[in-house]
C-alpha cells in the first residue's frame, strides 16, 4: 500500500503545474516565484510533444534571461548542491581505514 | 568540504561528447548527378555543434564516393556542393558511436548558391561496418530506468549478455554492477573501457572495473559484441563509456535520485518461507546527488566540463543479521566459535562513492585538438561480495578505495582532408585496501560450517595492508581515407601492475577453521606473510586494416600483431610461523607471447539504397590480458601457499592441541594435505615453454548477419554466431597418473529431485594414500593429453530504431548452445584441472570449485540459454515520457554437490576404506539443470517542465515492476539447505529521480 500511495502522490506531483502546497517541490516554487518576479510567466502548458522536445534540447544560455538572474540561479544551485554534498559526506558512515588514519600501506 | 568547494564552481550539464576515433561514427556514400553518373570533386561538409572545429570536409573521389570518419556522436548537417550544381543540404543525420551512416545524394544542375534542403529519417543500417554493437545515446540513458547508468545499462538491454547479479534500482553495489560480468556468447571476459582506454583492474581475471565512472559524465554507451576489426585486441565483448565534453555555450545541471524505506514491496512467498527466508532485501537508502557544468573558456578554442557526484546504497539483506555470539566464546584464541542471528541487528550491503572530474578540450590550431580528463575518487565498497546474506556479515570485508582515479589525454589532427592522425594516453590507479567488518577483532577466525557451507567469524582473507593496481596505455593511429578506402594503421601499448599482500584476520597463527555440525573438522593454513606482485611490461598491438568499398561491397581486411610480455619485480618476504624467508629476483618474459591475428569481413549493401545489409566476419583474437597470466609463474604464488589438515578436537576445547608447525600427524591434528606447504620451493611448480613462450589462449569468432530497414528509422536483424576457444593450460602432477587413483562410489541421497536417487554412483577418484601430498606440479598445454573444447553456436533476431513521434525501441532474442568438453585424463581420469586448480573448461559457467566431477562433457542447451530483452521509450502528451526495460533470461543453475567422508563412500578396491581427506563431489553434471527463468521489468515515467531558465525533469522509476522473485543463485551443497535461494531479485522498488538542466 505504501508503494501505491507513493505512485499516486508522485503522479499527482508530476502531473500538476498548479501550486498546491503539497504538490509542488521547492525547486518548482523557486522557479515560479522567480518567473513571477520577472513578469515572465510562461504560457499555459499545452499537450505539444514537439514543442516540449524542442524546449528540452534548447540550451538555457540561449534563452532570454538577464545575466543577473542567470547568475542568481547558478549560485543558488551551486550553494544547494554544495550543502547536499556536505550533508552526504558527513551523514554517511565512513569506516574506511583511510578516513580513520589507520592505513598501513 | 573539498566536494563542496568544487561543487560551488559547478552546476550544469553539457552534452557534447568526445570520443576516440575507435568509437566514433562516420558518414559515407556516393554522389551522382540526376543521370546516375558518379560525380568526382564534390565538396562534402559535415557540421555539428558536437565538433569544436565546427565542420569536417572531404571531396568525392573519381567514383563519386566520399567517406568522413572520426565524427563524434551528435546530430549532423551534411552539405554537398559543386560549382554548376545546386547545393544539397541533408539535415538531421544522427550519429552514434561506431555507426557509419550511409548517405547517397543526387545533385542537379543549378547555381551553387541555390540550396536544396532535404530532411528525412536518419539512416539506421550501417552498410559498411561488420561490427555488431549496441549503443545507448544520451536521450535513452536519460529515459530508460537504470539503477546505475553505466556498463550495467548496456548489459541489461543487450540480448545474450549475462550479468552475475541483477540490480533493482541501484540495490546492487556499483562496482560489481558496472564490471562484474561473466560472458557474452560463452566468450571469456568482457572488456570495459572509458573513452576507449581499457578500464579494468589488473587483478586475476581482470574483469573488475578499475575506474568507477560518474554517470553524470557519460554521454553515450557502446557495446561491441562481435565482428571487431583489427584495431581491437580482444574478441570479448567490449563495453565503452564515451564521456561528455564542453561546448560553446554554458550549460549544466544538477541531478539526483532517492529511494528508501517504505518505497519497496515484498516478494516473499511460501517457496521462500519454506527455507526460512521471511524477508527480501530491504532498501534502507539508494541515493545520488550530482552536478555538472561545462562551457567555453574561449569560444571555439577551449571547452571545459566538470562534474562532482556522490552516490551509494545501504540494503538490508534477506535473513542476514549480525552474529549475536561474535566474540563471546570465552576462548581468547577463538573469540567466536558459533553463529546465532541477532534479530535486532539486520546486516546490510553498503557502498558509497565520491567522484570529482574535469575535462578540457583545446582546439589549438585549425588542425590540432587536445583533450585531457581527470577524475579523483574516494569510495567504499564496504561489504565486498557483494554481500547477499549467504554468509555472515562478519565474513565480509570492505574495500577502502583511496586514492583512486584516472587521467587521460588525447590529440587529434586531421592533417589533410584524407589523413587523420591521433594519439592518446591514459593512466589509472586504484588502491583498494581491505578492512574487517564492524565487531570483528583481530583474534577472530573465519569459520566454515561445511554442512551448510555457511561462513562466519571473519573474512577468509584480507588483501591488506597493500592493495593497489593500475594500468597505463598509449596509442597512436593514422587513418588515410578516400571515398573507397578507409585505411588505418596503429599501435597500442599498455602496461599494468598489481601489488597485493594477503593476511588472515587472525594475526597470531593465521589459521581458519572448518567445522562440521559445529565441531572442528579441519585447520586451514596459509603462508604468511604474503605479497603478490605482477607486471605487464608491455602489451603491444600493431594493426593494419582497410575498409575497401567496391560498388555495393565493403571488404574489411585487417591483420594484427599482438605481443605481450609480463613478469614480476624483485621482492623479499620475511619468515613467518610456517614459512621461511623468501626472495625472488626480477623476472620478465613470463609469459612472452606473439600472435598474428587475421580479421576478415564483408558487408554488402544489397540493393544499394542503404536499407539492407548482409554481413559476415571471421577473426582470430587473443583473450584479454589479465594478471593471472603471469601470477601463475611467480614463485610466491606457485609455491604451495594453502593447505589443510584434519582436526579431531578430542577434548572439545576448540583449540587444536598439536604442534601446528609440525606437519606430520600429531596430537589432534592429521598430516598436512600437501607436504610442500611451508617450504619455499620456486620450482615446486614447473612451467613448460608451451605455456611461457607459446600457445597464448585464443578465440575464433564467426558471424553472419542480415540487417534490414523495414521502415524509416527502424531496422531488424538476424544473425548466427559460432565461436570457439583454443590453447588450454592444465596442471599435472609429475608423480601421478591414472593408476595413482582409486575409484570410489557414493550413494546418491534418496531425494526424488536427484537423478539416480538412492542408487550408487561411481566415477569419483581419490589419490592413493601413499601418494597423498607427493609429487611436483607441471603446467603445460592441454594438447599433450587431449583436445579440450569450448564452443558456442547461437542465433539472434533483434530490432532497433526510432518510430514516429520519437518512439524508440530495441531488443531481441538470443539463443545459443555451449559445449564444454574436457574428457581427457591429466592425472585423475577425465578430471583435468586448469592452472587455478578448478576443473578445466573454457567458458565462465564455472562449476563448484574443486568439486570432484565425473561429468567431463557439459552441454548447456538451447532452451537453457535463450535470452530476451526489450526496451522502449515513448513520449506522451503534456511532456510525459514512459519507458521500460524487460529481461527474460536463463534461470539460475541448480547444481548439486555432496560433502563425502570415508564413512559415506565405497571404494571399488575393497581393500581401501578411507579417503585421504573429506571431499566434495558433483551429484550430476554442473550447469545442466536450471531453475525457472529469470524475469525483470523496470519502468519509468517522467515529466519535463519548462521552468523558463531551464528544464526540470522529474521521474518515477519502478524497478521489478512485476515484483518477480526470480532466483539468481541457490545453494548447491546438498543438505537441508540445498536449493535454498542465495541471490534472488529484490522486491519491487520505487525511485524518484529529478534533474534540472539549464
Amino acid at each position: 500500500m505504501k508503494l501505491v500511495r507513493l505512485v499516486v502522490l508522485t503522479a499527482a506531483v508530476a502531473a500538476s503545474q498548479v501550486s498546491p502546497a503539497m504538490a509542488e517541490s521547492l525547486l518548482q516554487s523557486g522557479a515560479r516565484l522567480a518567473q513571477q518576479a520577472g513578469r515572465q510567466l510562461p504560457p499555459p502548458a499545452r499537450p505539444d510533444v514537439r514543442r516540449a522536445a524542442t524546449a528540452a534540447q534548447e540550451p538555457a544560455a540561449e534563452r532570454g534571461m538577464s545575466r543577473r538572474r542567470k547568475l542568481f540561479f547558478a549560485l543558488a544551485g551551486a550553494i544547494g548542491f554544495a550543502a547536499g554534498v556536505y550533508a552526504i559526506d558527513h551523514g554517511v558512515e565512513d569506516n574506511t581505514p583511510s578516513s580513520k588514519g589507520t592505513r598501513k600501506d | 568540504m573539498f566536494g563542496g568547494v568544487v561543487a560551488a564552481a559547478c552546476a550544469a550539464l553539457l552534452t557534447t561528447p568526445v570520443a576516440w576515433a575507435q568509437q566514433n561514427g562516420g558518414i559515407a556514400g556516393v554522389v551522382r548527378d540526376t543521370g546516375g553518373l558518379s560525380m568526382p570533386g564534390v565538396t562534402v561538409e559535415a557540421a555539428s555543434p558536437a565538433l569544436i572545429e565546427k565542420v569536417r570536409s572531404v571531396t568525392t573521389d573519381g567514383e563519386g564516393r566520399y567517406n568522413i570518419v572520426d565524427l563524434r556522436p551528435g546530430t549532423y548537417v551534411v552539405t554537398f556542393s559543386l560549382p554548376g550544381f545546386s547545393t544539397v543540404k541533408r539535415e538531421g543525420i544522427e550519429l552514434t558511436a561506431g555507426f557509419t551512416a550511409p548517405l547517397n545524394v543526387n545533385l542537379t544542375v543549378g547555381a551553387i548558391t541555390e540550396t536544396i534542403t532535404v530532411t528525412g529519417a536518419s539512416p539506421v543500417v550501417d552498410t559498411q561496418s561488420i561490427r555488431q554493437q549496441e549503443v545507448l545515446g544520451q536521450k535513452m540513458l536519460e529515459a530508460l530506468p537504470s539503477g546505475s547508468i553505466g556498463l550495467q545499462t548496456l548489459a541489461y538491454v543487450t540480448p545474450g549478455f549475462a550479468s552475475t547479479q541483477a540490480d533493482v534500482g541501484g540495490s546492487r553495489d556499483t562496482w560489481s554492477a558496472q564490471g562484474a560480468y561473466t560472458f557474452f556468447h560463452g566468450k571469456t571476459g568482457t572488456r570495459a573501457s572509458f573513452d576507449g582506454f581499457r578500464n579494468q583492474y589488473f587483478i586475476g581475471a581482470g574483469n573488475g572495473v578499475g575506474y568507477i565512472s560518474d554517470q553524470g559524465t557519460i554521454q553515450e554507451l557502446q557495446l561491441e559484441t562481435s565482428g571487431m576489426g583489427a584495431e581491437s585486441g580482444s574478441g570479448s565483448a567490449s563495453l565503452n563509456a564515451i564521456p561528455k565534453s564542453g561546448g560553446n555555450i554554458f550549460a549544466g545541471g544538477i541531478d539526483g535520485f532517492f529511494s528508501g524505506k517504505g518505497m519497496q514491496s515484498s516478494n516473499i512467498d511460501d517457496s521462500f518461507r519454506d527455507f526460512g527466508i521471511n524477508s527480501s532485501a530491504e532498501v534502507q537508502r539508494i541515493y545520488r546527488l550530482g552536478a555538472q557544468l561545462g562551457g567555453p573558456i574561449l569560444k571555439d578554442k577551449i571547452w571545459f566540463f566538470a562534474a562532482v557526484a556522490r552516490w551509494g546504497s545501504r540494503v538490508n539483506q534477506p535473513g542476514a543479521y549480525y552474529n549475536a555470539l561474535q566474540g563471546k566464546s570465552g576462548i581468547p584464541s577463538v573469540p567466536t566459535i558459533a553463529y546465532a542471528p541477532d534479530l535486532d541487528r539486520p546486516a546490510a550491503s553498503f557502498d558509497w562513492y565520491r567522484n570529482h572530474s574535469l575535462r578540457a578540450t583545446w582546439q589549438a590550431t585549425e588542425k590540432h585538438k587536445f583533450a585531457v580528463f581527470g577524475d579523483i575518487q574516494k569510495s567504499c565498497r564496504c561489504t565486498t561480495g557483494p554481500f547477499t546474506g549467504a554468509n555472515a556479515i562478519e565474513s565480509e570485508r570492505g574495500w577502502d578505495w583511496w586514492p583512486s582515479g584516472v587521467v587521460q589525454g588525447t590529440w587529434q589532427a586531421p592533417l589533410t582532408n584524407k589523413l587523420l592522425v591521433e594519439a592518446g594516453a591514459s593512466w589509472q590507479v586504484a588502491n583498494w585496501v581491505n578492512f574487517a567488518q564492524e565487531g570483528v577483532s583481530r583474534d577472530d577466525r573465519s569459520i566454515l560450517e561445511t554442512s551448510t557451507n555457511f561462513r562466519y567469524g571473519a573474512t577468509t582473507v584480507l588483501t591488506a595492508p597493500i592493495a593497489r593496481t593500475g594500468r597505463s596505455a598509449q596509442r597512436v593511429t593514422a587513418s588515410y581515407v578516400t571515398g573507397s578506402h578507409n585505411f588505418k594503421a596503429g599501435v597500442t601499448l599498455e602496461q599494468a601492475f598489481n601489488d597485493e599482500s594477503r593476511t588472515r584476520n587472525n594475526e597470531t597463527d593465521g589459521l581458519n577453521y572448518d567445522f562440521l555440525n559445529g565441531r572442528p573438522l579441519r585447520l586451514q593454513y596459509q603462508a604468511e606473510p604474503f605479497l603478490q606482485q605482477e607486471r605487464q611490461n608491455a602489451e603491444l598491438g600493431i594493426f593494419l586494416q582497410d575498409a575497401w568499398t567496391i560498388r555495393r561491397v565493403t571488404l574489411n581486411l585487417g591483420v594484427r600483431m599482438d605481443y605481450v610480455s609480463m613478469g614480476f619485480p624483485a621482492a623479499k618476504l620475511d619468515a613467518g610461523l610456517f614459512v621461511p624467508a623468501r626472495e625472488v629476483q626480477e623476472l620478465k618474459g613470463v609469459p612472452e607471447w606473439t600472435d598474428i591475428n587475421p580479421r576478415f569481413g564483408v558487408a554488402i549493401d544489397v540493393f544499394g539504397n542503404g536499407r539492407t545489409a548482409v554481413k559476415a566476419s571471421v577473426g582470430r583474437f587473443n583473450q584479454l590480458t589479465r594478471s593471472d597470466l603471469t601470477r601463475r609463474f611467480h614463485p610466491f604464488s606457485s609455491s604451495v601457499n594453502t593447505a589443510f589438515r584434519n582436526w579431531n578436537d578430542v577434548n572439545g576445547n576448540y583449540i587444536p592441541d598439536c604442534a601446528l608447525a609440525d606437519f606430520t600427524a600429531n596430537g589432534e591434528c592429521g598430516a598436512i594435505s600437501n607436504q610442500n606447504f611451508g617450504k619455499f620451493i620456486p620450482s615446486a611448480t614447473i612451467f613448460d615453454d608451451s605455456v611461457t613462450k607459446d600457445n597464448r589462449d585464443f578465440l575464433w569468432d564467426i558471424n553472419v548477419e542480415v540487417e534490414h530497414q523495414i521502415r524509416d528509422g527502424l531496422s531488424v536483424n538476424v544473425g548466427y554466431n559460432h565461436n570457439w576457444d583454443g590453447s588450454f593450460t592444465v596442471t599435472e602432477n609429475t608423480l601421478l597418473g591414472p593408476e595413482s587413483f582409486d575409484e570410489y562410489c557414493i550413494t546418491v541421497p534418496n531425494d526424488p529431485r536427484l537423478p539416480n536417487a538412492g542408487q550408487q554412483q561411481c566415477g569419483y577418484y581419490d589419490v592413493k594414500p601413499s601418494l597423498f601430498g607427493q609429487g611436483q606440479l607441471r603446467v603445460t598445454n592441454a594438447k599433450e593429453f587431449g583436445t579440450p573444447k569450448r564452443y558456442w553456436d547461437g542465433f539472434w533476431v533483434g530490432m532497433n530504431g526510432r518510430l514516429p513521434k520519437n518512439i524508440t525501441v530495441g531488443g531481441g532474442l538470443d539463443i545459443g548452445r555451449q559445449v564444454d568438453d574436457h574428457c581427457l585424463t591429466v592425472d585423475m581420469p577425465n578430471q583435468p584441472n586448469d592452472i587455478t586448480g578448478n576443473p578445466l573448461r573454457g567458458g565462465s559457467l564455472a562449476p563448484a570449485a574443486n568439486a570432484y566431477n565425473p561429468f567431463c562433457r557439459v552441454v548447456t542447451d538451447w532452451a537453457d540459454l535463450m535470452d530476451v530483452r526489450l526496451r522502449a521509450s515513448v513520449p506522451l502528451p503534456w511532456s510525459f515520457n514512459a519507458s521500460f526495460i524487460y529481461r527474460n533470461t536463463p534461470g539460475a543453475p541448480q547444481d548439486a554437490t555432496l560433502a563425502v567422508t570415508s564413512a559415506t563412500v565405497r571404494f571399488k578396491d575393497p581393500s581401501r576404506t578411507t579417503l585421504t581427506t573429506a571431499q566434495t563431489v558433483n551429484l550430476y553434471a554442473p550447469n545442466s539443470v536450471f531453475g525457472d527463468r529469470f524475469s525483470q521489468l523496470d519502468v519509468a515515467v517522467s515529466k519535463s517542465f519548462d521552468i523558463g531558465w531551464g528544464r526540470l525533469r522529474a521521474a518515477l522509476d519502478v524497478y521489478n515492476a512485476l515484483n518477480s522473485n526470480s532466483l539468481q543463485s541457490v545453494i548447491s551443497a546438498y543438505s537441508t539447505r540445498w536449493l535454498r535461494p542465495v541471490g534472488f531479485l529484490d522486491a519491487r522498488l520505487a525511485r524518484i529521480t529529478a534533474s534540472i538542466n539549464f
